[in-house]
């Protein structure tokens, strides 16, 4: 659609004025973060980099730190086995109002409220003995992922092609084989940006972590929710900036690839 | 390449297969012996099972009942990939991620064959089918024709035991198709294996086929030579499928050695060859009719039908008459050059053939126009 310059001069307005609401509370942690005062008063009134020396010296945050990644790094192979998986097998159902049901229960973990699913988890694992556990952790938060591994998953498998599966085994390929040589590598941009939405849905997770966590082993939005309750101090947004940077980092370069492989 | 043994064919046996579907029986008690070597056609209108009987063959669907035998072996819970059988899809199905020269060395890799192989079968059969140098394409960069070839060669190269092709040229134009039939005719004569071919263009059918199987309404109604098919169809549905007819409805009685027909006062009559319907239906090929213009001037002996004509028109070989029968239904006539009449259309005239001619069949049509 085409608009008259003042028209458009407004639109513009309009959405910098909407970007800015929206973005403007995350941006403020970056100067936080480069505070020389052990406070979070905004604006800084000078600059250093001593919260992120502090952040990598403290072994607790370092240790978060480090959970996060390994919970965040299995999660992403699980939950993208399990969404791709199921993804798969829900297309492949012949009775489709049963394969209707199953997605949405698939997908229920996205709309359920996350502390309803924390408490249910939390009972569980105090049975099972699963909390403050890594498998307790990658279980929980793979609950979470495999949603997004699901959706994206199916999206690329509406556009693939079933009959390449019937002209693979009239070849001579099992079925195990056909997904690996035909069907995975055509549906792979949608299994990658799966993949990368499991790792940040992990990386990012704080309602369910903070119900399953021990003080053994805490991930870094964890971490950082105590610390920011207990003494506020400007670690937390160097922290804060790192997570943004790596997520914003590996969804920009999810969508950028997924982009490039429709063009091509 | 294939082996080119002569008739190193296979034999496949369809026997009384159906399938049902939850709304409807696509294939209804088929039955179906394909020699080794031969070429068939299943040919038929859409929707008469064509398709099915092909994947059932495949083993891309599951019979109902019945069995299906492959060299004298049932295959009916042998799944897909484990049958040996090339296929040919209409809609081609070449892998949009790989090469020309991927998609054809593809069956071969599931067969383990050696790669200097694989090299050597990918160059040879890209050259039987006219594509040599275009092994590195991607199946995008080439025209609908070239992926059909290439759709082809994949389903040839590992030496099938038979190979089924389901429209195969369905998707291209005119020129293009009658090239490809000739291709296929040429290949077939070549390696010698059984060709297993869909189509609904009967004309195709009867360049390519050594035997032709009608399909209707999941059953199959004839098999036979294009020949046998013209000249003795075994339905009505059969005779007009197959080319042009001119059908004479009438009740039929018989003495035992003759049969005859009161077709709208001219009798009808021939002899008697195999069971007398009650309600028939005189089936005439075009070449078998001709017109003249009053009764004395058809041959004595002969039967003739009074009509109107139509059309007369010209085709440089000769003649076609569309006339129109006491019964309003059409005939078609067509004469060589010799035998040149002054009719125009709206004048009376007899068609008329020698009496023991043509083929006597059930008139089975749900809505008869007599
Ligand atoms: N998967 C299916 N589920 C239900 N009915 C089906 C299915 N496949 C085919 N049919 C029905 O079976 C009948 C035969 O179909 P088939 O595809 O074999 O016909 P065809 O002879 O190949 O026709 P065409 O020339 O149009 O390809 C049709 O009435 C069709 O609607
Ligand atoms: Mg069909």
């Amino acid at each position: 659609m085409k608009h008259a310059a003042p028209t458009r001069t407004l639109l513009a307005l309009y959405t910098a004025m909407v970007a800015f609401v929206l973005i403007a509370p995350t941006v403020v942690v970056i100067p936080l973060s480069f505070t020389d005062k052990a406070s979070l008063t905004f604006p800084p009134s000078g600059w250093s980099t001593r919260w992120y020396e502090n952040f990598f010296n403290d072994p607790a945050w370092t240790a978060a730190f480090g959970n996060s990644l390994t919970v965040a790094l299995i999660v992403t192979v699980v939950a993208t086995a399990a969404g791709t998986a199921a993804a798969v097998g829900v297309s492949k159902w012949s009775r489709k109002r049963m394969a209707k049901a199953a997605q949405m229960f698939l997908l229920a973990p996205i709309v359920v409220p996350s502390i309803i699913l924390a408490i249910g988890v939390y009972a569980i694992f105090l049975r099972l003995q699963l909390l403050g556990t890594l498998p307790g952790f990658v279980l929980a938060h793979s609950v979470l992922a495999v949603p997004f591994v699901l959706v994206s998953v199916s999206a690329a498998l509406a556009g693939f092609d079933d009959r390449l599966t019937t002209a693979a085994a009239s070849l001579g390929a099992d079925r195990w084989t056909t997904f690996r040589r035909v069907m995975l590598p055509l549906i792979l941009p949608g299994v990658v940006s799966g993949a990368l939405f499991a790792f940040v849905t992990s990386f990012d997770e704080v309602v369910l972590s903070i119900f399953i966590k021990s003080p053994y082993l805490e991930t870094l939005p964890v971490k950082m929710y105590a610390s920011v309750t207990r003494d506020t101090d400007p670690t937390i947004a160097a922290a804060a900036t790192m997570i943004m940077l790596l997520t914003t980092v590996i969804i920009a370069v999810g969508l950028l690839s997924m982009r490039r492989k429709k063009i091509a | 390449m294939p082996d080119k043994t002569p008739g190193a064919g296979t034999r496949i046996d369809v026997k009384n297969v159906t399938k049902r579907y939850a709304k409807s029986t696509a294939v209804d008690d088929v039955s179906l012996s394909i020699e080794p070597g031969e070429f068939i056609t299943l040919l038929g209108p859409s929707g008469s099972g064509k398709t099915t009987t092909l994947n059932l063959i495949a083993g891309f669907t599951e019979l109902t009942h019945g069995s299906i035998e492959i060299d004298g072996q049932r295959v009916d819970h042998v799944p897909a990939h484990k049958r040996g059988l090339g296929v040919v899809f209409q809609h081609y199905a070449l892998f949009p991620h790989m090469t020309v020269a991927e998609n054809i060395a593809f069956p071969l890799q599931q067969r383990k064959t050696p790669k200097a192989a694989q090299a050597a079968l990918v160059a040879s059969v890209l050259q039987t089918v006219g594509l040599a140098g275009y092994q590195d394409r991607f199946p995008k960069e080439l025209s609908g024709g070239q992926q059909q070839r290439v759709a082809f060669a994949r389903a040839m190269v590992f030496n099938p035991r038979a190979l089924l092709m389901d429209e195969p040229l369905g998707a291209l134009d005119k020129n293009l198709r009658e090239k490809l039939q000739l291709e296929i005719k040429r290949i077939h004569q070549d390696v010698g294996r059984t060709f297993v071919f869909v189509t609904h263009d009967q004309e195709e059918a009867l360049i390519l086929s050594d035997r032709i199987a009608i399909f209707n309404n999941g059953r199959i109604e004839q098999v036979g030579t294009s020949a046998d098919l013209y000249e003795r169809p075994a339905s009505l549905f059969v005779a007009r499928f197959m080319g042009e007819s001119t059908v004479f409805k009438a009740q039929v009685s018989s003495n035992g050695s003759d049969w005859h027909m009161d077709f709208h006062g001219s009798t009808l009559h021939g002899p008697v060859t195999s069971t007398v319907p009650g309600k028939g239906a005189l089936v005439l090929r075009p070449e078998q009719l001709r017109v003249a213009e009053s009764r004395a001037d058809a041959p004595a002996g002969s039967a003739a039908v009074p009509v109107q004509v139509i059309q007369n028109i010209y085709l440089g070989s000769g003649h076609k008459y569309e006339l129109r029968l006491p019964d309003g239904s059409t005939g078609i006539v067509r004469t060589p050059l010799t035998e040149r009449t002054s009719l125009r259309p709206g004048d009376s005239a007899y068609v008329h053939w020698p009496a023991h001619q043509g083929v006597l069949l059930e008139d089975n049509d749900l809505v008869s126009t007599t």
